[in-house]
């Protein structure tokens, strides 16, 4: 933002950056899949389907990281990542017994890649792409060694800030929205590839530290102060350094965003 | 970082605004619009990826699993396998490779037999005294063999299920027998999503009680589970020895139940189908937790799972009354019920409604309290029951073995005593304490002192030794 001259030159500041973030959210809205084809993009399509196809929230986070998990194994060349998309929501479903119905998932992800498109006849097409994700199905299984249970962070969050509710202050916290924006955090942060990188537990605690760095909340003993941090009671192997690199992690997903 | 609150916004627009005003499917309209862009480009992709997945399936690049090479022994190896440098660094350049020399190569068991064309090819192979790759060693292992079916020789079917056949069978490379569960893989949806629920829980437990999966195949039209073989399950061996089993083995064969149980717990793993079918038990009298399919992670506790789990014996009363929030607690009541069961040479309580189960827990523990559950047991009409002491109608179990049945028949769920808890009790106290320090995959025969006694009824035609003289009346394993 340019420097600030007068108080009307701020207030235009602000309307305009208001401006700007509808602009933004209106051009994300008409995310033509067909246009771009990377990661990123391709997990926004897996929680865009997914939240139409109305999967749990762990059912779409479980996809995500089997989509991260599939990419780390295989030469992203080699694979349509819209189809690998498709196939983990999928293969989340069954894996968290959130079951989805492969003809669902099949004319869910088809209108959102080809929009106003028509729902698919029962013809070749649809049933080529329904041999197509039964296939990769078992290709992502068996890339990703049959193992695909996944230990989410979400869990450890809800405790910790269970815990730490009751730990602050009532006005403190309810005037500060942690929970809501750790959640946020956590949710985007399944963008990026990097969530492979660190504990369920470590991503946890960086969520909502960084909630709380953003609302400036000195509800807590950070690790800026003196004394024993608000997170070391929840994991006594994580250090400062490691704790930072976890939350830039998160905040450059929103640099990888597509203009 | 710049401005905390607009990041927060930011956040909230990609995840919500975004994706909630797109799933109106808004403009159905565009007749212009080619339907099948994308497919067009998706199947040629595709054609593509399926291309590398059938190649796969000779040259096993996509078996990524070196881990699941040879009766588990590799799996240590398969972490530091990149380091490996080859035995024959030291030696002679031109001497010819042995099967040793593979075998330790590769991590494998030494009683493999390597294909000859196999051998062959590794003695011209110029990577050899290079350290071995992953995907070199990966791809070694799918040449011996592992993940392909010819590997394995079909004896005969153990049983039928609704989603698997289970065959015995036997490994070309090790001569050892196996059972295979061939999972059939329906077209409409795919691979049954027990099949990868038990293939995934199975990946993660390595224990001495419970049953090891060796290898996948997957072919086209199926997904074969191969794990190891076990003579007979706990109900065949009871039938063998007349339903009268030395108290002694009663007592090996709950510790190892529970060894077993508590370590599934331990992971929040449930078993969820606890019944005498689903314990196997080979020679030496180990037992091992079988069939999965049921089982599920437990991710979160408040989580509600389905209400039809348990085969109706061994099903605690709260979820016979239709409780749905259950945790490592139910698979505890039917501990009890298979100790009993096991002592006692009948089941405990055989209902088959859920009625004339309830009536029978009831009429042997009392009735409940008026407020058990909930009140959920108010809706049915439960007569007064006085309980009856337990030593009468077990008149095998010392008051030890009493004690703890009595812990595992609690009717509140949270009551019951846990697996691990259960190993502690006083009735194992003449195990020793040996069996307490084992590691995790280490049986508990190879602690001095603790064997199978001779079973009182055992008749001789008990454990067949080959072939198919077994296997009508091997109906239950792994279905």
């Amino acid at each position: 933002m340019s420097c600030v001259v007068g108080e009307d030159l701020t207030m235009k500041d602000v309307i305009d950056v208001m401006q700007l973030q509808r602009e933004k959210s209106k051009q994300a809205i008409s995310v033509d899949y067909r246009e771009v084809e990377n990661n990123f993009v391709a997990v926004r399509f897996i929680f865009e389907c997914g939240i139409k196809l109305d999967a749990q929230p762990l059912t779409i986070a479980t996809a995500a990281i089997l989509y991260h998990r599939f990419f780390k194994e295989a030469d992203s060349s080699g694979y349509d990542s819209y189809l690998i998309a498709a196939t983990t929501l999928y293969l989340a479903g069954k894996v968290k017994d959130d079951p989805l119905k492969i003809r669902d998932v099949i004319n869910v992800t088809h209108n959102t890649l080809n929009r106003g498109a028509a729902p698919l006849e029962l013809g070749d097409e649809y049933w080529n792409m329904r041999d197509a994700i039964v296939q990769a199905e078992l290709l992502i299984m068996r890339m990703l060694k049959f193992e695909v249970t996944i230990v989410h962070p979400h869990k450890f969050m809800l405790h910790y800030l269970k815990s730490l509710e009751g730990w602050c202050e009532k006005d403190d916290w309810s005037k500060m929205p942690i929970a809501k924006a750790a959640s946020a955090f956590l949710q985007d942060f399944h963008y990026d590839p990097a969530i492979l990188d660190y504990t369920p537990q470590h991503v946890a605690i960086a969520c909502i530290n960084l909630a709380l760095q953003c609302y400036g909340g000195q509800v807590l003993p950070t690790d800026e102060g003196e004394g024993v941090p608000w997170y070391s009671v929840y994991a006594d192997d994580l250090q400062k350094d490691k704790l930072w690199e976890i939350m830039e992690k998160i905040m450059e997903v929103y640099n990888k965003e597509p203009k | 970082m710049t401005d905390p609150a607009c990041m927060h916004v930011k956040s909230e627009a990609m995840d919500i605004k975004v994706l909630h005003k797109s799933s109106t499917f808004s403009s159905f309209t565009s007749g212009s619009h080619k339907i099948g862009n994308w497919f067009a480009t998706l199947s040629e992709r595709r054609r593509k990826s399926s291309m590398k997945a059938s190649k796969s399936l000779t040259l096993g690049v996509v078996h990524e699993n070196p881990r699941f090479g040879s009766d588990g022994e590799s799996e240590e190896a398969s972490g530091a396998s990149d380091e490996v440098t080859s035995p024959v660094k030291l030696r002679p350049k031109n001497r010819r490779l042995s099967e040793q020399d593979i075998n330790k190569r590769l991590s494998l068991p030494a009683d493999l037999h390597l294909p000859e064309s196999f051998i062959a090819k590794q003695n011209v192979s110029p990577t050899i005294d290079g350290p071995l790759s992953r995907a070199t060693r990966r791809q070694s292992l799918s040449e011996i063999g592992f993940g392909r079916m010819e590997t394995y020789t079909k004896l005969g079917k153990l049983g039928q299920g609704t989603y698997a056949t289970v065959f015995k069978g036997k490994s070309r490379l090790t001569d050892n027998l196996v059972a295979l569960k061939e999972i059939r893989l329906e077209h409409e949806e795919g691979a049954p999503c027990t099949a990868i629920r038990e293939v995934s829980l199975l990946k993660e437990l390595r224990h001495a009680n419970i049953v090891t999966l060796h290898d996948i195949v997957h072919t086209e039209k199926s997904l074969t589970l191969v794990f190891e073989y076990l003579e007979k399950d706990l109900k065949q061996y009871m039938d063998d020895c007349g339903n009268i089993l030395s108290l002694n083995n009663v007592k090996l064969f709950l510790f190892q139940l529970l060894r077993g149980l508590a370590y599934c717990h331990r992971r929040r793993i449930l078993h969820r189908d606890l019944k005498p079918q689903n314990l196997l038990i080979n020679e030496r009298g180990e037992l091992k937790l079988a069939d999965f399919g049921l089982a599920r992670a437990k991710s979160v506790p408040t989580k509600t799972y389905s209400n039809e789990v348990v085969t109706l014996w061994y099903r605690p009363p709260d979820v016979l009354l239709g409780s749905t929030e259950y945790s490592t607690q139910i698979d505890m009541w039917g501990v009890g019920c298979i100790f009993y069961e096991m002592a006692c040479g009948r089941p405990l309580f055989p209902g088959s409604t859920v009625e004339e189960e309830l009536r029978l827990i009831f009429r042997a523990l009392g009735s409940p309290p008026a407020d058990a559950w909930g009140g959920m047991a108010a809706s049915y009409d439960i007569p007064h029951y006085q309980p009856a002491p337990l030593l009468s109608w077990a008149p095998r179990l010392d008051a030890d073995a009493v004690d703890l049945l009595t812990k595992f028949l609690c009717y509140e769920a949270k009551k019951r005593v846990s697996a691990a808890d259960a190993m502690k009790h006083t009735y194992f106290r003449s195990l020793g304490p040996a069996v307490h320090k084992l590691p995790d995959v280490v049986s508990i025969f190879t602690v001095p002192g603790i064997q199978l006694n001779k079973d009182p009824g055992y008749r001789a035609s008990g454990f067949p030794k080959s072939g198919v003289s077994g296997r009508s009346r091997r109906q239950s394993m792994l279905l």
